[in-house]
């Protein structure tokens, strides 16, 4: 192309969309098949990219062409999946998610913005059997794959490698410093689950429940322990080198979307979760932006309850534990 | 020189664009300040060009290159705005709702399909005091609000009289489209909570106007069960008149939506997700409506319809709403 700066820019912004440890040349030369020499050519801009080449740079790194042209058209490009394939719904889950930790821990800075609507769901992870409620209610209430029809559930009935890839993307999960605004609402869907799955029937025994409103409750208390000490680690397991910070406000003022705004190295990515299990993301800058000063506009109205704030945070759990003991009441346990 | 089809097609797509009796490679060389045989060697795809004539041919033509280019298959181009693209403030928020109803309305067919964790924004509006409030909150979360100039709530803020002229033709237009709701009883717990919030944030919404509330939320609620009891829209104390616009309400009780919605206009579906608490982004993305109007199938199939039939889950859902209300109003008294 005639004047090299703009493409040499485009590079640029690609090399910025990689994990550090990735070269841009090798990349570069992988996504549109050439030599390693070519790509260099291409990134100095000694040698024009064709319409082709930009087309398929945009599409294996998202990138919006027209943001980077800057051109103005409130467009904004999303990437992610629209549902499920059912064989193997959880292992696609739990890989897609491990890759999207993996990614951003491979940044000296991240950080993860979390605005939930129900408990995120990574903190599942480190509990079996709540684990496993989880996927089951996945899997029959919300992608209604038709192996679920007549399926009741059992906490005994445990998938050792959804247990193992559970782990590993809660002990990912647990090393990016995050950031999480919590209402008092955030625990009623769980509980709504538990309570519609008692009222049709779908507990194989009364000791499943329990054993689902055990975990609840001793997964509430370990959080409580993480907002005290202001770092995630393990139920069962003291915090060590790898700890993220963490830290929890609280605020009944807006309720979750479940949005995630992720800063990765100088970039921020924003998720939005849709269709109730899916989620999209956006590498548009402005649009992250927009994210970030909504973030800091619920902060701004939140009260933090990590670290600081003891008897603000005792309050806020007292609640969370009282509304499982009043539904576990009403559930007859 | 790289022979480029996507080049070609991007010159095919403005040809397309212009009048015939307009000379191509004349609007070409002329916009790009190029010679009629440069502008040739383009058309043909004989030199590939720069990003900047890209961005130039984009402007003028008003071409949407993302979308030229389709990206990858799990890429979406969603259109919304925000206030970093546009100065996008809560009066142009209020003009873009109107907006977007007012398209839907248009068309002969339509029909909205909403699957929500809150009531519809735009029932608010149908009693003075509850939009007055409702807009008093959502002003604080869009970024041209000034925090300087926060006040105590008034029924009659100044700006009062706009937002309501505003709600009114909001309400007018939304009650000629037939929609279908998917929300369960958490859907007031929002307003509940943020009328809670200013009261107990030092008065900033006086006991007395809590209580004035959380009466006309209970009139609210009201009006929504004699709407759903019909099977039909009218706005609050007016006697039905037709043409009447079909109202379907299902009780999502498992399940608390994300206040996303599907309309359809014709033939044509759009997608609209919501994000940063008030905003939506949109979509046409035919993959992308396709999924989401096969999951609203999925949920008014597991809900309860409770408008029309359903006489006794019906009695039973506003009276569970309305018992909240009351205690919540109680408990401030």
């Amino acid at each position: 192309m005639d004047q090299p700066s703009a493409q040499v820019l485009f590079f640029q912004q690609i090399k910025a969309l990689l994990p550090p440890q990735l070269s841009v040349v090798d990349e570069i030369a992988r996504v549109l098949d050439i030599s390693t020499d070519s790509a260099y050519r291409r990134i100095r801009g000694e040698k024009p990219i064709s319409f082709e080449d930009t087309c398929k740079l945009c599409a294996s790194y998202n990138i919006s062409i027209e943001n980077f042209l800057q051109i103005q058209n409130n467009n904004f490009v999303f990437t992610g999946n629209l549902g499920y394939s059912s064989p193997d719904f959880v292992e696609q889950y739990l890989t897609n998610m491990a890759q999207q930790f993996e990614f951003m821990r491979s940044f000296d800075h991240k950080h993860i913005y979390f605005l939930p609507n129900d408990i995120p769901p990574f903190a599942y992870f480190q509990l079996p059997e709540l684990s496993a409620f989880t996927f089951f209610y996945y899997k029959k209430s919300l992608l209604h794959l038709n192996e679920m029809r007549d399926l009741k559930f059992s906490a005994g009935n445990l998938n050792e490698t959804h247990v193992r890839l559970g782990k590993k993307v809660q002990e990912s999960f647990n090393s990016i410093p995050s950031t999480e605004i919590w209402s008092i609402d955030t625990i009623n869907s769980i509980l709504r689950h538990i309570s519609f799955y008692r009222d049709t029937l779908v507990f194989e025994c009364k000791d499943d429940m329990h054993c689902i409103y055990s975990q609840l409750e001793e997964l509430v208390g370990h959080i409580e322990k993480q907002a005290e000490l202001g770092c995630k680690f393990s139920i069962g397991k003291a915090p060590d080198k790898n700890s993220g910070s963490y830290r929890m406000f609280h605020n009944d003022l807006i309720t979750g979307d479940n949005c995630v705004l992720a800063e990765v190295g100088d970039n921020k990515i924003t998720y939005i979760n849709h269709n109730l299990i899916n989620f999209m993301y956006t590498r548009n800058k402005n649009f992250n932006e927009h994210t970030f000063d909504t973030f800091q506009n619920a902060i701004h109205k939140s009260t933090q309850i990590s670290e600081t704030g003891e008897k603000a945070r005792a309050k806020f759990f007292n609640r969370l534990k009282a509304k499982i003991k009043a539904h576990k009441d009403t559930n007859g346990l | 020189m790289e022979s480029s089809d996507t080049q070609l097609r991007f010159f095919q797509h403005i040809k397309s664009m212009l009048p015939p009796h307009i000379s191509f490679v004349d609007e070409i060389a002329n916009l790009l300040n190029i010679s009629n045989d440069s502008a040739y060697r383009r058309i043909r795809a004989d030199k590939p060009i720069s990003f900047e004539e890209l961005q130039k041919l984009c402007v003028h033509y008003k071409i949407s290159l993302d979308q030229f280019l389709n990206l990858q298959n799990d890429a979406f181009i969603f259109f919304g705005k925000i206030y970093r693209d546009t100065g996008f403030g809560f009066e142009d928020w209020l003009g873009e709702v109107l907006k977007q109803y007012t398209i839907i309305s248009s068309f002969e067919k339509k029909n909205i399909y909403f699957l929500l964790k809150d009531l519809p924004f735009n029932l608010h509006f149908l009693i003075p005091e509850l939009t007055a409030f409702k807009c008093f909150a959502w002003m604080k979360f869009f970024s041209d609000y000034d925090p300087a100039k926060e006040t105590k709530f008034s029924f009659n803020y100044p700006g009062f009289e706009k937002h309501n002229a505003i709600g009114q033709k909001i309400v007018d237009v939304y009650n000629t489209i037939p929609t279908t709701e998917l929300w369960n009883t958490e859907a007031i717990n929002t307003t509940v909570r943020q009328i809670e919030y200013y009261y107990e944030s030092g008065n900033i919404v006086s006991k007395e106007q809590a209580v004035v509330l959380f009466d006309k939320l209970i009139e609210l609620v009201n009006h929504i069960e004699k709407e759903a009891e019909l099977g039909f829209k009218f706005k609050m104390g007016t006697l039905p008149q037709k043409p009447l616009a079909a109202y379907r309400l299902f009780n999502n009780e498992m399940r608390l939506g994300d206040n996303s919605l599907l309309a359809e206009m014709g033939d044509i579906k759009v997608a609209f997700v919501n994000h940063s608490y008030m905003h939506f982004i949109g979509t046409r993305d035919e993959a992308f409506t396709k999924a989401m109007f096969r999951n609203m199938n999925y949920q008014t199939n597991k809900g309860t319809l409770i408008s029309t039939s359903g006489e006794r889950e019906r009695v039973k859902f506003f009276n569970q709403m309305r018992e909240e209300i009351r205690q919540r109003k109680a408990a401030l008294l």
